[in-house]
């Protein structure tokens, strides 16, 4: 089963491609986009955050089904996209270091889903 | 003018800094042994190794060095050269792991947990070879609020307790323990680790270099950008901030602040100072320990930077943030928003660094010029000189 959200969020299934197990990975998405392709995503995930995260708050984080996961990530991709709407109007900004060269050392909650797979 | 920072510490000049500091290879060589194989070096987390044969490997490759960091099966941290007694090779390949035994893969010499050489093979065939004179080289190595730190000199200047005493007066008290590993980072940069550690050293960058990010919340409208606090304490220093005086979230930070702590809503978030916490000097306390190492205290969340000369001009910054353990998907929601955003504010100073690093041997200066709120600059500046210079 690819891509599949919980029931009542089947409004952002277009937006599943979104949907990444790592801050690499959400963050690689959001840079190969086009700043129009993040706005939408940015407004979709805006007006569903909420609810998005007080259904996720009903699951223990070390036993959250497959969508359900999905859905966290596709949560956790609007936060990348944020800061392209939010702070620099821009993917790809100029005058930081290429996000590529900042190497995440520890991504907590890929982390606490791998273990809880093991 | 009103009160100066700089009129607490008069023995601090108030001339122009040389430039020759940061690009000098003869400079860089002093430091290597005035500093590094002398000062205290944070090293990781005591929590890295929780259980007895749990280790980890930090290369402090600026004093030549491989730390081996292990808690013994007597459930002791200890430190040792990760280095075999027989011809170097280092014992531990791993960055952590866990074991009983470190066999070296050259030719399988063996040592415990607690560095004592158990196996050496052909032992026979070496000439007088005492083992119990052969363990892993140990070195010095003290805990303070669970952070390892290690000192190389063969006899340190002073104890890990005397050396942190003026910043512990302070920070003791932070919940440190309740804190666990949310995010980190680590990026090598082309820059003096000087450049890197004197970016962090005062806020008055903000509203300059971070209005796209962590300035972009946070409004001080036509006011002169000061402190909370400025202070040299030791060989150490704090950078404390205030407040601003508005704190207006982006709507995703927004949302992130219901179902957690974030990093942005932390840094405008002011407590109670008193009581049985840490003594709060503003509502970010960033504490620089001499000579690598930064603590950044906020209310329910805090992170470090480890800075690590390669070269005269080449540096490892790592970042790591801590947060309370993330229980729910809100939680790790808002830590996101908090980690993410403190990446990309780090990746604005990053830069900077890197384009001061491809200029500043160009000869074109030979002083730079620091104002009042850089007089923690002005203090660590100092600090290396003392320590080159003997």
């Amino acid at each position: 089963m690819s891509g599949a959200l919980p029931q009542g969020f089947a409004a952002l299934e277009q937006f599943a491609a979104w949907a990444l197990p790592t801050e690499r990975a959400r963050n690689a998405k959001t840079n190969a986009s086009t700043m129009a392709e993040v706005q939408a995503f940015y407004d979709a995930m805006l007006r569903a955050l909420p609810g998005a995260l007080d259904y996720l708050n009903g699951f223990a984080l070390d036993a959250m089904p497959e969508p359900e996961q999905r859905l966290l990530d596709l949560c956790l991709a609007a936060v990348e996209a944020a800061m392209a709407v939010e702070m620099f109007g821009a993917v790809n900004p100029p005058y930081l270091m290429p996000v590529e060269r900042f190497e995440p050392m520890h991504d907590a909650w890929a982390a606490a889903r791998q273990e809880a797979a093991s | 003018m009103s009160a100066l920072f700089i009129d607490r510490y008069p023995d601090l000049p108030r001339a122009p800094v040389s430039v020759e500091p940061y690009v000098s290879d003869a400079y860089f060589e002093k430091e290597r042994a005035g500093i590094f194989r002398r000062c205290w070096i944070n090293v990781g987390r005591e929590t890295d190794i929780a259980e007895p044969g749990e280790y980890f490997v930090r290369n402090i490759d600026v004093a030549g060095a491989s730390v081996l960091v292990v808690r013994g099966s007597d459930g002791i941290v200890r430190a040792f050269h990760n280095m075999c007694s027989h011809r170097g090779n280092p014992v531990a390949w791993e960055e952590r792991g866990k074991c009983r035994y470190f066999t070296c893969q050259f030719h399988g010499w063996s040592y415990d947990t607690k560095g004592a050489l158990v196996h050496v093979s052909d032992r026979e065939r070496f000439f007088g070879l005492d083992p119990a004179e052969n363990g892993l080289t140990p070195i010095h190595c003290g805990v303070w609020q669970g952070f390892v730190f290690v000192n190389l000199a063969k006899m340190p200047d002073e104890s890990l307790e005397d050396y942190l005493a003026p910043v512990t007066e302070f920070v003791d008290g932070y919940p440190f323990g309740t804190l666990v590993k949310s995010y980190g980072y680590r990026a090598v940069e082309q820059v003096n680790w000087k450049t890197l550690i004197e970016a962090q050293m005062e806020g008055w960058h903000l509203p300059y270099l971070h209005k796209n990010t962590l300035a972009k919340t946070a409004t001080d409208k036509g006011k002169r950008f000061t402190h909370a606090a400025l202070r040299c304490l030791g060989a150490h220093g704090l950078v404390s901030s205030l407040p601003p005086e508005s704190f207006n979230p982006t709507p995703v930070t927004a949302i992130s602040i219901k179902y957690g702590v974030g990093t942005f809503d932390a840094f405008a978030a002011e407590g109670e100072g008193e009581g049985k916490g840490p003594k709060w000097h503003g509502a970010f306390d960033l504490y620089h320990i001499f000579p690598n190492f930064y603590l950044g205290l906020l209310r329910g969340t805090y992170f470090t930077y480890n800075v690590w000369p390669l070269s005269r001009d080449r540096t490892v910054w790592e970042v790591t943030g801590y947060y309370p353990p993330a229980t729910n998907a809100g939680q790790v929601f808002s830590q996101a928003v908090g980690g993410v955003g403190l990446r990309d504010t780090l990746r604005e100073d990053a830069f900077t660094h890197e384009q001061i690093g491809r200029v500043i041997g160009s000869g074109a200066k030979e002083h730079f010029h620091l104002q009042d709120e850089e007089t923690v600059i002005r203090h660590f500046l100092a600090q290396v000189e003392a320590r080159v210079q003997t």
